[in-house]
């Protein structure tokens, strides 16, 4: 974002080189959505977040050069000329990923006393430069719109600018979901320089958020110097395709990161649990389930788990008369419902060829990571966002 | 030429290891970590340095900015507690939810077993709960005022 106020990569406000369209150079392209850059040959690159932001910074002034001390204030985030170094060794390991040769580079040019300059020979694609801009966050107030990705209050005729310090308070409260946050804490993490300077700016900011700055409704002051916010963001439109897809991440997750060789994610949906992810034999084209089962609840240890709201373990599924065979035989079986809101809206299952493979261990486990993935489940099931 | 591994101290370790999860240079990790080595995590054990690496990329791909900031470190002869937050933007699946497009700040402490200048263990206590509630706020785990 040409202009934009200077951000370090602690300051936790929403980059916007995150959501920027990839940037086609000479050598490849970077990808800033992934961190990446890809070589023209097809080699992978991943950036650092901080190498991402300068090329994004030196991207938005293409071919000019840009002096040091621009680099160290916009990305670094600080002035400090003895650091200035930073700047130097950064650009010799980010050229390092984007150069065939980093002793000729072709793209990232050192200019000696003056700066560096990148080299962008290619317009932007019609495809990339037709990117959508990144989804607004839109707080809803009593008679006002706070867009936190432009920055501004909507008023009637009037918008009103947000401080990028003010964008920060208002996220770091959102960040907890209405809970209270002790005033020292925010004035900490947004290094205010006391609880006086936050005073100030919860002043200054409600008189841009309220209809009336000494009775608040929104920004609210709770006993023991806390704060809190009565406001949502509007909650950003999630196709069922994409909730599908994020429950195929999830079995990969399950099995290459935890090591399950075969996970199945079952949904609960008019009174019956349907496979529709899948990790190991029973994996079918994307991620979705070559044969999908459907069981009723109380059928099998699946059912068995929804049914009690409670993971079943089964050791031996040799000795267990309710176990189901699926399309692989299985010696030991865990089976844990994924809850949310009191309603069980699917069930993630393990299978193991060899007996005893699952612990209590596993158990917990797995009730916490579904936890976690609870509310993908429960807006598959209840259809609103379709 | 001597083995690297057995005179770096504990805190240089520790501090190379979160810069090469920041640099997203995880292949250097091959230096720190024995292929062996598990991670404990609150959702399940992660064993092999491979399947680590997995889990990074994953993280990576969840998270495109994502940071570990240590805080503090505490070292004894065979361990060390690092007591960091991990923020980043959510643009990618994670753990089964779909992007939020939010940004995420959690608070997380790591239990290192080291020997021999080598990571052999992690127990990692991230706060798991305030992510939920982070990445999705009709999280019925989302805490309430």
């Amino acid at each position: 974002m040409p202009g934009a106020p200077p951000e370090s990569p602690h300051d936790g406000e929403t980059r916007s080189w995150v959501e920027r369209a990839p940037l086609q150079l000479s050598g490849g392209v970077v990808d800033f959505a992934r961190c990446r850059f890809v070589r023209h040959g097809g080699k992978v690159e991943p950036l650092s977040p901080r190498e991402a932001e300068m090329l994004a910074f030196l991207a938005d002034r293409a071919n000019r050069t840009v002096p040091r001390e621009d680099l160290l204030t916009h990305v670094w985030g600080h002035s400090d000329q003895s650091l200035s170094r930073a700047v130097d060794t950064a650009v010799s390991r980010l050229r390092r990923k984007l150069e065939a040769d980093p002793s000729t580079p072709q793209m990232l040019f050192t200019e000696h006393g003056l700066g560096y300059r990148l080299l962008v020979d290619a317009p932007p694609e019609p495809s990339q430069a037709a990117k959508p801009p990144p989804a607004r966050r839109l707080l809803r107030l009593t008679d006002r719109v706070a867009d936190l990705t432009a920055g501004y209050v909507e008023h009637g005729d009037q918008r009103i600018a947000l401080t990028a310090q003010e964008r920060l308070l208002l996220e770091e409260l959102l960040r907890v979901g209405g809970a209270a946050l002790a005033g020292q804490a925010i004035a900490r993490r947004l290094e205010m320089s006391g609880e006086g300077a936050l005073r100030n700016a919860v002043f200054r900011l409600r008189a841009k958020l309220e209809v009336d700055p000494g009775e608040p409704r929104h920004l609210l002051s709770v006993p023991g110097g806390c704060y809190r916010l009565e406001a949502r963001i509007d909650a950003p439109t999630t196709t069922r395709r994409a909730y599908l897809a994020a429950l195929v991440s999830l079995t990969e997750y399950v099995g290459a990161v935890l090591g399950f060789p075969d996970c199945v994610v079952y949904v609960h949906e008019h009174d019956r649990l349907t496979q529709v992810a899948a990790f190991g034999p029973k994996r079918g084209p994307d991620g979705a389930v070559r044969v999908p089962l459907r069981q009723a609840l109380g059928e099998g240890l699946v059912g068995l788990a929804a049914q009690q709201r409670d993971a079943v373990l089964c050791p031996d599924t040799a000795s267990e008369s309710r176990y189901l065979r699926d399309l692989e035989p299985a010696r030991s079986e865990l089976a844990v419902p994924v809850v949310a809101d009191g309603h069980v809206v699917g069930v993630l299952d393990l299978e193991h060829p060899a007996p005893a493979a699952f612990t209590d261990a596993h158990r917990t486990a797995l009730l916490t990571l579904t936890a976690v993935a609870a509310p993908a489940f429960s807006r598959l099931v209840g259809g609103s966002h379709v | 030429m001597s083995d690297p591994s057995s005179t770096r101290s504990i805190a240089e370790l520790t501090r190379r290891y979160i810069e090469a999860c920041n640099e997203r240079r995880i292949d250097d990790l091959d230096h720190y970590f024995r292929p062996e080595f598990v991670s404990h995590l609150r959702v399940g054990d992660v064993a092999g340095l491979d399947r680590f690496k997995a889990m990074l990329l994953h993280t990576y791909d969840a998270f495109p900015d994502v940071w570990w900031t240590p805080v503090e470190t505490i070292e004894a002869p065979d361990r060390c507690t690092i007591r960091y937050y991990f923020e980043g933007t959510h643009l990618g699946h994670f753990m089964g939810v779909p992007p939020s497009h939010r940004r995420v700040h959690i608070d997380a402490c790591e239990v290192m077993h080291i020997r021999d200048g080598w990571v052999l263990e992690i127990w990692n206590y991230a706060d798991m709960l305030g992510m939920a509630a982070q990445l999705n706020a009709d999280n019925p785990l989302a805490l309430r005022g």
